[in-house]
């Protein structure tokens, strides 16, 4: 429970944008770059030297899966894609760490504020 | 091609030699100045360390010049070919000159070891970046596009170990077509896939730290 409690302080903003942009549906590594990029009108560029690392971590703490694509596209020299989608722990935290912001933000202070 | 192609192959590497020449007269310089500053600072000692230090950086300083005005010629769009290259050259000399200057009008001990690191690691930089530039221009220039493509893959294929292959180089290879065929100009695209590269051997860097750690924490 305590390390349920912390895994909220674990995830770094890289990471929840990377778990966040997979919430809906499964994507691939260039995607999900590109899906950051689109969402803050391009002034967060992941780059392939921290993606990957990410999807990673993401990947050994539970949070994420991969699956090997069918498709061989050419456009790719026929290489697969590897996609990834977000884990049911992965939605649980992404959940919490919303939640924890929500009632931070709502949180009255003891002196009755400034 | 606005300017003769043999020509400017024949002045680029005039130019570049003058470079090599004059940096390494600079690196002299200022190991020299670096030495005389290390043993017992005072007035004629600090005063001999900037007579050093000021020909030296007008040399250095001619020497970029040219190597500037060098691969200025050689590039098709100047005006965002040569930007970027010159921004490092300047806040390398900015960074070198500001740290010296202040560290030969100071006496504190502790500096000098940043003004000698300071110093000697934007010099061998920037000795590097004249060395890069030659073999940039006479050699990687002269291979067709598709084969410059094909051998910088085959030379990730070299570095990154197989099981990343399919992913990451297929990104690679799909970002790589997506960009040409967005109409984006060959040299960014060019520029774009080095960065992404290098940015698949820092992941790869990465993954074997991590595991290394990983495994000394086990162990611990």
């Amino acid at each position: 429970m305590k390390k349920n409690q912390d895994s909220i302080f674990d995830l770094s903003p890289k990471e929840e944008a990377v778990l966040t942009s997979v919430f809906y549906r499964e994507r691939y590594g260039l995607e999900i770059i590109e899906a950051v990029k689109e969402a803050s009108g391009g002034k967060i560029k992941l780059g392939f030297g921290s993606l990957y690392p990410t999807l990673h971590k993401l990947e050994e703490k539970g949070y994420l899966e991969a699956r090997w694509g069918d498709e061989t596209p050419e456009e790719r020299g026929g290489a697969r894609r590897r996609y990834y989608r977000i884990t049911g722990l992965g939605v649980k935290v992404l959940a919490q760490k919303k939640q924890f912001l929500n009632d931070l933000a709502g949180c009255e202070p003891a002196w009755g504020g400034v | 091609m606005f300017f003769n192609q043999d020509r400017g192959q024949w002045l680029f590497k005039l130019i570049t030699s003058i470079g090599i020449i004059s940096l390494i007269c600079f690196i002299i310089a200022d190991v020299l100045g670096i030495v005389c500053l290390f043993s017992n600072p005072n007035l004629p000692k600090t005063l001999f360390g900037i007579f050093l230090f000021c020909p030296a950086s007008f040399l250095l300083l001619l020497a970029l010049i040219f190597m500037l005005y060098g691969g200025f010629q050689w590039y098709i769009d100047p005006e965002k070919g040569t930007t970027s290259g010159q921004k490092i050259i300047i806040s390398a000399i900015i960074a070198s000159w500001v740290s010296g200057i202040f560290i030969l009008l100071s006496d504190l001990t502790l500096l000098k070891i940043p003004f000698g690191s300071a110093l000697l690691s934007s010099y061998s930089f920037l000795l590097l970046l004249s060395f890069g530039l030659q073999v940039y221009y006479s050699g990687w220039l002269a291979i067709p596009e598709e084969d410059r493509y094909a051998r910088f893959i085959a030379l990730l294929k070299e570095i990154l170990p197989i099981q990343f292959h399919e992913e990451w180089l297929g990104d690679l290879q799909e970002q790589h077509n997506q960009l040409i065929d967005e109409g984006i100009p060959h040299w960014k695209v060019s520029f774009i896939t080095l960065l992404t590269g290098l940015g698949l051997i820092r992941s790869y860097l990465w993954l074997k730290f991590h595991k290394l750690v990983s495994r000394w924490i086990t162990r611990a």
